[in-house]
């Protein structure tokens, strides 16, 4: 990676003692006014490594796949060996409102995984620590997916693991009915509807409510992006594009058509799929590494199928990126951290939690893995090509307008209606919001 | 006139052995003289802090907040936009369908929590075997943690596999989306909170009942009254202050009520249950503007405020008749 030409960035404000309090009474305020509590603590930051190192990260919490990881970095003791590790549980669904409010208070873990998302505006808002010297050490050992983490013309993080999506089938079941894996779209709903028309079961499950907002815009951007639409051209938005349109009447389609559970959340569904009541699922390789290291389930790596999403483009990616928090009490700690998990030694250890997904560097998965889990090297091969859901042009807003967007498309799955006016209301209301 | 206890009086006549002299004794020491003074000051001291540090500043904080352009992700740089917020509410058609949304849910939640909580008292007061068992079930959904309630609560409603919807099938009422259908996001909520909260006004009435005087009903009974006219003459005068205060409170927590709402619905389906309180989490916390945040807070607060007047001026209304019957 070439980082030469890359501008430090410096803090904004972010030592000032003063300037933390005011952060940290202005959180209390909104606390009382919408009844959530914050957990503000200042600190200064540390010029030495060593000593205690909060690790904050959602997948913790996974059955399967989370203590593997744990597992896999519990026993960091630093360069000098005077380090500790302590792991900061938050599950998914309040991770990216609890960090945020934390390190606006000038507190928070010191070192975390962050969705791309949520890593832009932190990284806008100058809460996390410039890396560009760890880029530099590293150099060529990092590939391409760390250019996620480089934004505003600093490196402020690193792929952490960059899950993919792709159609994830029950083998068995295929089999059984004698079905062709699907290749395009036509050949997806005729799947679908065979499996649910022959037993009884749901031939598909995706999300489709924004009470799971943040999972459900991972999994509509395969149909947009699969359908060759995007939500902005780098300039201005295009939320009500003919492709956009098309992808959403496809997305409606599927969901209207009975071969959908609608109002399972994504544990229901995924729990279904692992107990073999659900045909196909548009997944990515986290969530099939957590489904097949689960021994309680029915699938697990040798009858999940795995294959290109049914679309005529390549769909999206779930950027997880590590980063350092610029106000935490153990910076150094924290970027020593960094450099293991970026190094040999710390991207063997946890290759095996991350499964399928793709890393910092072009690590390959344990032999002994591929062979048990034949799904897993479609993964691989769809993170060349996978794209991320940030909203060009509009990165630090993606989320609201992913929000306005899918609150539409749950609007017209509940009350019908033409999709173009929706999405061009949803366009014209985007427009005078953001400018 | 000077009333003297006779205590009083033996001590002023005779001072036991080793009390200070009078003229002592009118002359407090400093730190009595201190405490003489300024005592009741510092018997306020404590809640006057309290409520100062978590209550006024917090408050005046979040108004202030609420005229400019804070984030979350940076509190302290947020600047000055005047009204901007309030007018950008003001002409948003999300905040007036989450104002409607407060009232329906609370008006709902009321309604239902105080009439069932109170025709569940007048069940529980009269006298019936396993009375004790059954005062101490009804109670067992408030004292269920609203988290385990509103996840049971998820799968009741469950949409393939909820007993809600096997229920209304067998029955012939058809299955609902009772959490995916916006004609349906507001009642099941309301639902999950009339459950949970009516036994606390169960238990209120059921207090109030018990103070009702015996005799005043057995005097009504005497008279030839019947069971209705006895209510009406004697037991719902009595609790009528207390149905009052419990609307009072009820309707405060209706409207900032978040977690059973946030748990089952998240403000969805399509901002169905998007109350006041939902819509301040989301814009603090998703959208990360604490600023506009504030300012539905305020609007929120203002709203509040005129239901506590509107009370205490029907209150008033009320004591006025009283006077004059």
């Amino acid at each position: 990676m070439n980082t030469a030409s890359k501008t430090r960035w410096a803090p904004t404000e972010g030592g000032s003692r003063r300037a933390r309090l005011a952060g940290v009474a202005a959180v209390a305020a909104a606390g009382i006014f919408a009844l959530a509590g914050c957990a503000p603590s200042s600190s200064g930051d540390a010029e030495a490594s060593g000593g205690e190192l909060t690790f904050s990260n959602w997948q913790f919490l996974e059955d399967g796949k989370g203590p593997i990881i744990w597992d896999a970095v519990k026993d960091y003791d630093g360069p000098d060996g005077d380090t500790s590790l302590t792991k900061i549980e938050i599950p998914f669904a309040n991770y990216a409102d609890k960090l945020s409010t934390e390190l606006g208070a000038g507190g928070g873990p010191d070192v975390m995984v962050l969705q791309d998302s949520q890593f832009v505006t932190l990284a806008e808002a100058g809460l996390l620590e410039p890396l560009d010297d760890i880029a530099d050490e590293l150099g060529d050992s990092l590939n391409e997916t760390n250019t996620s983490g480089y934004f505003l013309d600093a490196q402020y993080g690193f792929n952490w693991e960059r899950p993919t999506y792709s159609m994830v089938y029950n083998k068995d079941i295929f089999t059984e009915l004698g079905l062709e894996v699907p290749e395009t779209y036509a050949e997806f709903t005729s799947a679908a509807e065979t499996i649910t028309s022959a037993l009884g079961i749901s031939g598909f499950a995706g999300r489709h409510q924004t009470a799971e907002i943040d999972g459900w815009t991972l999994e509509m951007a395969n149909w947009l992006y699969g359908f060759g639409g995007e939500l902005s051209d780098g300039d201005e938005l295009t939320i009500a594009s003919d492709e956009n349109v098309e992808a959403v009447e496809a997305f409606l389609e599927t969901f209207g058509s009975g071969v959908a559970p609608i109002g399972d959340d994504a544990s229901t569904f995924r729990a279904k799929f692992g107990q073999g009541q659900v045909g196909i699922m548009f997944e990515n390789s986290g969530v099939a590494t957590t489904l097949t290291s689960n021994p309680e389930n029915l699938i697990n790596g040798s009858n999940l199928g795995s294959a290109p999403l049914p679309f005529e483009n390549p769909g999206a990616n779930s950027q997880l990126v590590l980063a350092v928090n610029a106000n935490g009490d153990n910076v150094e700690g924290a970027k020593d951290f960094v450099r293991w998990v970026l190094g040999e030694e710390g991207q063997t250890a946890i290759r095996a939690g991350l499964g399928a997904s793709a890393m910092a560097t072009d690590i390959q998965p344990d032999p002994a893995f591929l062979e048990a889990n034949p799904w897993a090297p479609q993964f691989l091969e769809a993170a060349k090509t996978s794209r991320s859901t940030l909203v060009e042009g509009f990165e630090t807003e993606s989320k609201v307008v992913w929000r306005e967007f899918l609150t539409a498309v749950e609007g017209l799955r509940t009350n019908g209606g033409d999709v173009k006016p929706a999405l061009e209301k949803v366009q014209s209301m985007l427009e005078s919001e953001l400018g | 006139m000077s009333v003297t206890t006779p205590l009083a009086a033996t001590t002023e006549a005779a001072p036991s052995k080793g009390a200070p002299p009078r003229g002592r004794r009118r002359r407090a020491p400093g730190f009595g003289r201190f405490l003489e003074r300024w005592g009741a000051y510092l018997f306020v001291l404590p809640a006057i802090l309290y409520l100062t540090v978590l209550t006024v500043f917090p408050l005046v904080r979040g108004i202030i907040l609420s005229f400019t352009s804070t984030k979350l992700v940076n509190p302290s740089g947020g600047r000055p936009v005047g009204f901007e917020n309030y007018e950008y509410l003001l002409s948003s058609e999300r905040f007036w369908n989450s104002v409607v949304t407060t009232l329906l849910y609370t008006l709902f939640t009321v309604v239902f929590a105080v009439v069932i909580g109170t025709c569940g008292a007048l069940l529980l007061n009269t006298a019936f075997r396993g009375r004790g068992i059954v005062r101490a079930v009804v109670t067992i959904p408030w004292a269920v943690p609203t988290v385990a309630a509103a996840l049971i609560f998820v799968w009741i409603y469950n949409n393939e596999a909820g007993v809600l919807n096997r229920a209304t099938g067998a029955l012939g009422l058809g299955e609902h989306g009772w959490l995916i259908d916006p004609a349906f996001g507001l009642f099941s909520v309301t639902l999950a909170t009339v459950w949970k909260v009516m036994p606390l006004v169960m238990l209120v009435m059921l207090a109030a009942l018990q103070s009702v005087p015996q005799e005043l009903r057995e005097a009504t009974w005497v008279d030839g009254a019947n069971r209705w006219q006895s209510f009406r003459a004697v037991t719902l005068p009595h609790i009528t202050p207390t149905i009052r205060v419990i609307t009072l409170l009820m309707t405060i927590w209706s409207i900032r009520r978040f977690e059973i709402i946030f748990l089952i619905t998240g403000g969805g389906p399509l901002d169905a249950t998007n109350t006041l309180v939902v819509n301040v989490y989301r814009t603090a916390f998703q959208d990360q503007n604490l600023g506009r945040a504030a300012a539905i807070g305020a609007l929120g607060l203002v709203l509040s405020l005129l239901v506590t007047i509107v009370y205490f001026i029907l209150e008033q209304v009320q004591e006025r008749k009283e006077v004059s019957r």
